[in-house]
Protein backbone atom coordinates (compact mmCIF):
# COMPACT_ATOMS: atom_id res chain seq x y z
CA UNK A 1 0.00 0.00 0.00
CA UNK A 2 1.30 3.30 -0.89
CA UNK A 3 1.81 6.08 1.59
CA UNK A 4 0.43 9.81 0.77
CA UNK A 5 1.18 12.87 2.18
CA UNK A 6 -1.18 15.10 3.88
CA UNK A 7 -1.07 19.12 5.53
CA UNK A 8 -2.58 19.52 8.80
CA UNK A 9 -2.35 22.27 11.17
CA UNK A 10 -3.28 22.11 15.00
CA UNK A 11 -7.06 22.84 15.61
CA UNK A 12 -8.29 25.36 18.58
CA UNK A 13 -11.77 24.85 19.10
CA UNK A 14 -13.70 21.49 19.72
CA UNK A 15 -17.34 20.90 19.70
CA UNK A 16 -20.29 20.95 17.23
CA UNK A 17 -20.62 24.58 16.62
CA UNK A 18 -16.44 24.57 15.83
CA UNK A 19 -16.69 22.12 13.74
CA UNK A 20 -19.70 23.10 11.81
CA UNK A 21 -17.83 26.53 11.35
CA UNK A 22 -14.62 24.38 9.79
CA UNK A 23 -16.47 22.03 7.38
CA UNK A 24 -17.92 25.82 6.01
CA UNK A 25 -14.39 26.92 5.68
CA UNK A 26 -13.53 24.03 3.77
CA UNK A 27 -11.69 21.74 6.61
CA UNK A 28 -12.23 19.02 8.26
CA UNK A 29 -11.70 18.30 11.67
CA UNK A 30 -9.66 15.04 12.29
CA UNK A 31 -8.30 13.21 15.54
CA UNK A 32 -4.94 11.68 15.79
CA UNK A 33 -3.93 9.16 18.81
CA UNK A 34 -2.00 6.08 19.43
CA UNK A 35 1.31 5.00 20.29
CA UNK A 36 0.75 6.21 24.26
CA UNK A 37 0.52 9.78 22.96
CA UNK A 38 -1.37 12.46 23.77
CA UNK A 39 -4.71 12.63 21.66
CA UNK A 40 -4.14 16.00 19.18
CA UNK A 41 -7.08 17.66 17.55
CA UNK A 42 -6.15 18.53 13.87
CA UNK A 43 -7.89 20.02 10.49
CA UNK A 44 -6.92 18.87 7.18
CA UNK A 45 -8.10 20.34 3.80
CA UNK A 46 -10.93 19.08 2.58
CA UNK A 47 -10.34 19.00 -1.30
CA UNK A 48 -7.41 17.66 -0.59
CA UNK A 49 -8.64 14.69 1.67
CA UNK A 50 -11.53 13.77 -0.78
CA UNK A 51 -8.83 13.42 -3.73
CA UNK A 52 -6.58 10.75 -1.32
CA UNK A 53 -9.81 9.21 -0.38
CA UNK A 54 -11.54 9.03 -3.76
CA UNK A 55 -9.09 7.87 -5.87
CA UNK A 56 -8.42 4.87 -3.17
CA UNK A 57 -9.52 1.18 -3.38
CA UNK A 58 -10.78 1.27 0.26
CA UNK A 59 -10.77 3.41 3.10
CA UNK A 60 -7.64 1.71 4.84
CA UNK A 61 -5.26 4.34 4.14
CA UNK A 62 -1.55 4.88 5.30
CA UNK A 63 -0.95 8.89 5.45
CA UNK A 64 2.31 10.86 6.16
CA UNK A 65 1.10 13.65 8.41
CA UNK A 66 2.47 17.02 7.84
CA UNK A 67 1.49 18.50 10.73
CA UNK A 68 2.04 22.43 10.60
CA UNK A 69 3.31 24.45 13.50
CA UNK A 70 5.14 21.02 15.24
CA UNK A 71 8.26 20.58 15.59
CA UNK A 72 8.66 16.43 14.77
CA UNK A 73 6.72 17.24 11.57
CA UNK A 74 5.84 14.43 9.46
CA UNK A 75 3.88 11.24 11.32
CA UNK A 76 2.69 7.81 9.78
CA UNK A 77 -0.55 6.98 10.21
CA UNK A 78 -3.31 4.81 9.98
CA UNK A 79 -6.87 5.68 8.31
CA UNK A 80 -8.94 4.23 11.11
CA UNK A 81 -12.34 5.79 10.78
CA UNK A 82 -14.29 8.13 8.13
CA UNK A 83 -17.77 9.30 8.90
CA UNK A 84 -19.81 10.47 6.03
CA UNK A 85 -22.77 12.28 5.84
CA UNK A 86 -25.84 9.76 5.10
CA UNK A 87 -27.53 12.13 2.54
CA UNK A 88 -24.82 14.15 0.82
CA UNK A 89 -21.81 11.99 1.55
CA UNK A 90 -19.40 14.58 2.51
CA UNK A 91 -16.58 13.52 4.88
CA UNK A 92 -17.05 14.55 8.01
CA UNK A 93 -15.06 13.41 10.58
CA UNK A 94 -11.64 11.39 10.06
CA UNK A 95 -9.69 9.10 12.70
CA UNK A 96 -5.98 9.15 12.77
CA UNK A 97 -3.94 6.49 14.42
CA UNK A 98 -0.10 6.93 14.87
CA UNK A 99 1.77 3.68 13.36
CA UNK A 100 5.39 2.68 12.97
CA UNK A 101 6.48 1.11 9.94
CA UNK A 102 8.59 -1.58 11.73
CA UNK A 103 5.61 -2.54 14.26
CA UNK A 104 2.64 -5.14 12.76
CA UNK A 105 -0.83 -3.68 12.65
CA UNK A 106 -4.12 -5.06 12.63
CA UNK A 107 -6.17 -3.90 9.79
CA UNK A 108 -9.05 -4.26 7.37
CA UNK A 109 -8.37 -5.64 3.86
CA UNK A 110 -11.51 -5.30 0.86
CA UNK A 111 -11.71 -8.79 -0.44
CA UNK A 112 -12.38 -8.53 -4.65
CA UNK A 113 -14.24 -11.08 -6.79
CA UNK A 114 -12.64 -10.94 -10.09
CA UNK A 115 -14.02 -12.04 -13.44
CA UNK A 116 -17.61 -14.16 -13.83
CA UNK A 117 -17.65 -17.81 -12.95
CA UNK A 118 -18.00 -20.51 -15.04
CA UNK A 119 -21.11 -22.23 -13.41
CA UNK A 120 -22.51 -18.30 -13.57
CA UNK A 121 -22.17 -17.86 -17.36
CA UNK A 122 -22.80 -21.74 -18.28
CA UNK A 123 -25.53 -22.46 -15.64
CA UNK A 124 -27.04 -19.69 -14.57
CA UNK A 125 -25.84 -19.98 -10.82
CA UNK A 126 -25.63 -17.22 -8.34
CA UNK A 127 -22.12 -15.93 -7.53
CA UNK A 128 -22.79 -15.21 -3.43
CA UNK A 129 -20.52 -12.63 -2.17
CA UNK A 130 -19.58 -13.79 1.33
CA UNK A 131 -17.34 -11.79 3.74
CA UNK A 132 -16.41 -8.55 2.01
CA UNK A 133 -13.92 -7.29 3.98
CA UNK A 134 -10.74 -9.48 6.23
CA UNK A 135 -8.80 -8.78 9.40
CA UNK A 136 -5.20 -9.12 8.73
CA UNK A 137 -2.02 -8.53 10.87
CA UNK A 138 0.79 -7.56 9.30
CA UNK A 139 3.36 -4.61 9.01
CA UNK A 140 1.89 -1.38 7.31
CA UNK A 141 4.23 -1.40 4.28
CA UNK A 142 2.84 -5.35 3.38
CA UNK A 143 -0.48 -4.30 3.60
CA UNK A 144 -2.03 -4.87 -0.36
CA UNK A 145 -5.01 -2.75 -1.32
CA UNK A 146 -7.16 -5.64 -2.04
CA UNK A 147 -7.36 -9.24 -1.84
CA UNK A 148 -7.96 -10.07 -5.52
CA UNK A 149 -9.78 -13.41 -5.95
CA UNK A 150 -10.14 -15.30 -9.00
CA UNK A 151 -13.38 -16.59 -9.54
CA UNK A 152 -13.51 -17.75 -12.96
CA UNK A 153 -13.15 -21.72 -12.41
CA UNK A 154 -15.97 -21.86 -9.84
CA UNK A 155 -18.89 -24.18 -10.79
CA UNK A 156 -22.04 -24.26 -9.25
CA UNK A 157 -21.29 -25.39 -5.28
CA UNK A 158 -18.26 -24.30 -5.03
CA UNK A 159 -17.15 -22.03 -2.26
CA UNK A 160 -13.90 -20.56 -1.54
CA UNK A 161 -13.33 -20.07 1.87
CA UNK A 162 -10.53 -18.03 3.86
CA UNK A 163 -8.23 -20.67 4.32
CA UNK A 164 -7.57 -21.17 0.39
CA UNK A 165 -6.06 -16.98 0.39
CA UNK A 166 -2.76 -18.39 2.82
CA UNK A 167 -0.82 -19.79 0.38
CA UNK A 168 -1.69 -16.35 -1.75
CA UNK A 169 -0.42 -14.33 0.50
CA UNK A 170 2.04 -15.59 2.78
CA UNK A 171 3.07 -12.35 4.84
CA UNK A 172 -0.26 -11.76 6.14
CA UNK A 173 -1.37 -13.41 9.36
CA UNK A 174 -5.42 -13.55 8.77
CA UNK A 175 -7.49 -12.98 12.11
CA UNK A 176 -10.41 -14.50 11.35
CA UNK A 177 -11.97 -18.05 10.76
CA UNK A 178 -9.90 -19.55 8.05
CA UNK A 179 -13.63 -21.45 7.35
CA UNK A 180 -15.34 -18.42 6.70
CA UNK A 181 -16.83 -18.75 3.47
CA UNK A 182 -15.39 -15.38 0.70
CA UNK A 183 -17.55 -16.97 -2.54
CA UNK A 184 -20.48 -19.53 -2.87
CA UNK A 185 -21.78 -20.45 -6.33
CA UNK A 186 -25.54 -21.42 -5.46
CA UNK A 187 -27.83 -23.20 -8.04
CA UNK A 188 -30.72 -20.81 -9.84
CA UNK A 189 -34.00 -21.15 -8.72
CA UNK A 190 -36.03 -23.82 -9.98
CA UNK A 191 -38.41 -23.20 -12.98
CA UNK A 192 -41.39 -24.77 -11.55
CA UNK A 193 -40.92 -23.17 -8.31
CA UNK A 194 -40.75 -19.68 -9.83
CA UNK A 195 -43.89 -20.55 -11.64
CA UNK A 196 -45.79 -21.44 -8.52
CA UNK A 197 -44.86 -18.00 -7.12
CA UNK A 198 -45.93 -16.28 -9.83
CA UNK A 199 -48.77 -17.49 -9.82
CA UNK A 200 -49.36 -17.43 -6.21
CA UNK A 201 -48.18 -13.48 -6.50
CA UNK A 202 -50.67 -13.05 -9.05
CA UNK A 203 -53.56 -14.69 -6.56
CA UNK A 204 -52.25 -12.21 -4.53
CA UNK A 205 -52.88 -9.46 -6.85
CA UNK A 206 -56.26 -10.15 -7.78
CA UNK A 207 -57.88 -10.62 -4.65
CA UNK A 208 -56.10 -7.08 -3.61
CA UNK A 209 -57.96 -5.34 -6.64
CA UNK A 210 -60.88 -4.20 -5.40
CA UNK A 211 -58.96 -2.40 -2.28
CA UNK A 212 -56.45 -1.29 -4.55
CA UNK A 213 -58.65 0.55 -7.25
CA UNK A 214 -59.34 3.12 -4.32
CA UNK A 215 -55.81 4.09 -3.38
CA UNK A 216 -55.10 3.54 -7.66
CA UNK A 217 -54.77 7.57 -7.88
CA UNK A 218 -52.70 8.04 -5.44
CA UNK A 219 -50.43 4.72 -6.49
CA UNK A 220 -49.74 6.31 -10.22
CA UNK A 221 -49.09 9.71 -8.77
CA UNK A 222 -46.24 8.14 -6.72
CA UNK B 1 -47.39 -8.17 2.60
CA UNK B 2 -44.98 -7.26 5.25
CA UNK B 3 -46.39 -6.55 8.67
CA UNK B 4 -45.46 -7.46 12.38
CA UNK B 5 -46.68 -10.96 13.93
CA UNK B 6 -47.82 -8.99 16.66
CA UNK B 7 -47.45 -6.35 18.49
CA UNK B 8 -47.83 -4.45 22.16
CA UNK B 9 -50.37 -1.81 21.13
CA UNK B 10 -52.40 -1.86 18.22
CA UNK B 11 -52.40 1.94 17.61
CA UNK B 12 -49.36 4.63 17.77
CA UNK B 13 -49.41 8.53 17.43
CA UNK B 14 -48.20 9.66 14.16
CA UNK B 15 -44.98 11.10 15.43
CA UNK B 16 -42.13 13.24 12.93
CA UNK B 17 -39.47 12.26 10.87
CA UNK B 18 -36.99 15.19 11.69
CA UNK B 19 -33.33 14.42 10.74
CA UNK B 20 -31.54 11.95 8.84
CA UNK B 21 -30.90 8.13 8.70
CA UNK B 22 -27.67 7.40 10.32
CA UNK B 23 -28.32 3.81 11.29
CA UNK B 24 -28.80 1.70 8.29
CA UNK B 25 -27.48 4.58 5.82
CA UNK B 26 -24.76 2.26 4.63
CA UNK B 27 -25.13 -0.53 1.73
CA UNK B 28 -24.18 -3.88 3.69
CA UNK B 29 -24.88 -7.01 2.27
CA UNK B 30 -25.38 -6.25 -1.76
CA UNK B 31 -23.14 -4.26 -3.99
CA UNK B 32 -25.85 -2.08 -4.77
CA UNK B 33 -28.44 -0.23 -2.74
CA UNK B 34 -31.56 2.26 -2.89
CA UNK B 35 -31.43 5.25 -0.97
CA UNK B 36 -33.88 7.34 0.23
CA UNK B 37 -33.09 11.18 -0.37
CA UNK B 38 -36.59 12.42 1.38
CA UNK B 39 -38.57 11.52 4.59
CA UNK B 40 -41.47 9.47 3.95
CA UNK B 41 -44.07 7.02 5.21
CA UNK B 42 -43.93 3.76 2.99
CA UNK B 43 -46.78 1.66 3.13
CA UNK B 44 -46.77 -2.11 3.11
CA UNK B 45 -48.14 -2.26 -0.56
CA UNK B 46 -45.27 -0.05 -1.40
CA UNK B 47 -42.50 -2.21 -0.60
CA UNK B 48 -44.21 -5.26 -1.93
CA UNK B 49 -44.54 -3.29 -5.40
CA UNK B 50 -40.93 -2.29 -5.34
CA UNK B 51 -40.05 -5.77 -4.50
CA UNK B 52 -42.21 -7.11 -7.13
CA UNK B 53 -40.33 -4.21 -9.75
CA UNK B 54 -36.87 -5.60 -8.85
CA UNK B 55 -37.35 -9.14 -8.98
CA UNK B 56 -39.41 -8.97 -12.43
CA UNK B 57 -36.21 -6.77 -13.67
CA UNK B 58 -33.40 -8.92 -12.70
CA UNK B 59 -35.39 -12.24 -14.11
CA UNK B 60 -34.69 -13.83 -10.65
CA UNK B 61 -30.94 -13.70 -11.03
CA UNK B 62 -29.05 -12.23 -8.00
CA UNK B 63 -30.27 -11.58 -4.58
CA UNK B 64 -32.45 -8.81 -2.70
CA UNK B 65 -32.24 -7.54 0.35
CA UNK B 66 -34.93 -5.43 2.04
CA UNK B 67 -33.79 -3.09 4.44
CA UNK B 68 -36.85 -1.51 5.95
CA UNK B 69 -39.84 -3.08 7.31
CA UNK B 70 -43.58 -1.75 7.66
CA UNK B 71 -43.88 -2.06 12.05
CA UNK B 72 -45.92 1.22 12.08
CA UNK B 73 -50.07 0.62 11.88
CA UNK B 74 -51.97 3.76 10.55
CA UNK B 75 -55.80 4.22 11.57
CA UNK B 76 -58.07 5.82 9.52
CA UNK B 77 -61.69 6.73 10.26
CA UNK B 78 -64.44 5.74 8.20
CA UNK B 79 -65.70 8.74 5.55
CA UNK B 80 -68.43 11.04 6.85
CA UNK B 81 -68.00 10.30 9.94
CA UNK B 82 -68.29 13.23 12.54
CA UNK B 83 -65.15 14.30 14.90
CA UNK B 84 -64.30 12.89 18.07
CA UNK B 85 -65.60 9.10 19.43
CA UNK B 86 -62.27 8.32 19.71
CA UNK B 87 -59.42 6.85 17.05
CA UNK B 88 -59.96 4.89 13.93
CA UNK B 89 -59.19 1.51 13.17
CA UNK B 90 -56.03 0.44 12.13
CA UNK B 91 -56.03 0.24 8.00
CA UNK B 92 -52.65 -0.48 6.90
CA UNK B 93 -48.52 -0.65 8.08
CA UNK B 94 -45.84 2.12 7.31
CA UNK B 95 -42.28 1.85 7.66
CA UNK B 96 -40.78 5.29 8.54
CA UNK B 97 -37.98 6.21 6.49
CA UNK B 98 -35.61 8.97 6.68
CA UNK B 99 -33.01 10.41 4.01
CA UNK B 100 -30.37 8.28 4.07
CA UNK B 101 -31.89 4.95 4.74
CA UNK B 102 -30.73 2.61 2.34
CA UNK B 103 -34.33 0.30 0.97
CA UNK B 104 -33.73 -2.25 -0.88
CA UNK B 105 -30.09 -4.20 -1.71
CA UNK B 106 -29.05 -5.86 -4.54
CA UNK B 107 -26.48 -8.37 -5.46
CA UNK B 108 -25.25 -10.43 -8.62
CA UNK B 109 -26.35 -8.68 -11.53
CA UNK B 110 -25.45 -6.15 -13.92
CA UNK B 111 -24.99 -2.91 -12.77
CA UNK B 112 -27.09 -1.15 -15.64
CA UNK B 113 -29.65 -3.99 -14.78
CA UNK B 114 -29.60 -3.02 -10.92
CA UNK B 115 -29.78 0.07 -11.53
CA UNK B 116 -32.72 -0.05 -13.97
CA UNK B 117 -34.32 -2.26 -11.58
CA UNK B 118 -33.95 0.21 -8.77
CA UNK B 119 -35.35 2.83 -11.52
CA UNK B 120 -38.39 0.57 -11.58
CA UNK B 121 -38.52 0.32 -7.94
CA UNK B 122 -38.25 4.18 -7.12
CA UNK B 123 -41.46 4.44 -9.21
CA UNK B 124 -43.36 2.47 -6.80
CA UNK B 125 -42.03 4.51 -3.75
CA UNK B 126 -43.37 7.84 -2.10
CA UNK B 127 -40.27 9.78 -2.36
CA UNK B 128 -37.51 10.92 -4.23
CA UNK B 129 -34.34 8.18 -4.59
CA UNK B 130 -30.98 7.98 -5.31
CA UNK B 131 -28.80 4.60 -6.76
CA UNK B 132 -26.12 4.36 -4.59
CA UNK B 133 -23.20 1.45 -5.25
CA UNK B 134 -20.81 -0.01 -2.31
CA UNK B 135 -17.71 1.51 -1.23
CA UNK B 136 -14.77 -0.41 0.83
CA UNK B 137 -15.11 1.80 3.59
CA UNK B 138 -15.79 -0.69 6.91
CA UNK B 139 -14.58 0.42 10.21
CA UNK B 140 -11.08 -1.15 10.69
CA UNK B 141 -11.17 -3.78 13.42
CA UNK B 142 -8.51 -4.20 16.59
Amino acid sequence: MKEQLLKSRVRQGSGKKAAHKMRAQGEIPVILYGHKEDPLSLAVPEHELWHILHNATSEHLILKLAIEGIDNGEVMTLVRDVQHHPVSGDILHVDLQRISMDEKIKVGVPVELVGTAHGVKEFGGILDHGVREVTVRCKPKEIPETLRIDVTHMEIGDSIHLSDLLEAYPLLEFLDDPHVTLAHVSPPKKVAAVEAAEVAEEGEAAEAAPEEEAEAGEGEES
Amino acid sequence: MLMPKKTKFRKQQRGRMKGSAFRGSRISFGEYGLQASAPAWVTNRQIEAARVAITRHIKRQGKLWIRIFPDKPVTVKPAETRMGKGKGAPEYWVAVVKPGRILFELEGVEPEIARRAMELASAKLPMKTKFVRRVATGKVTG
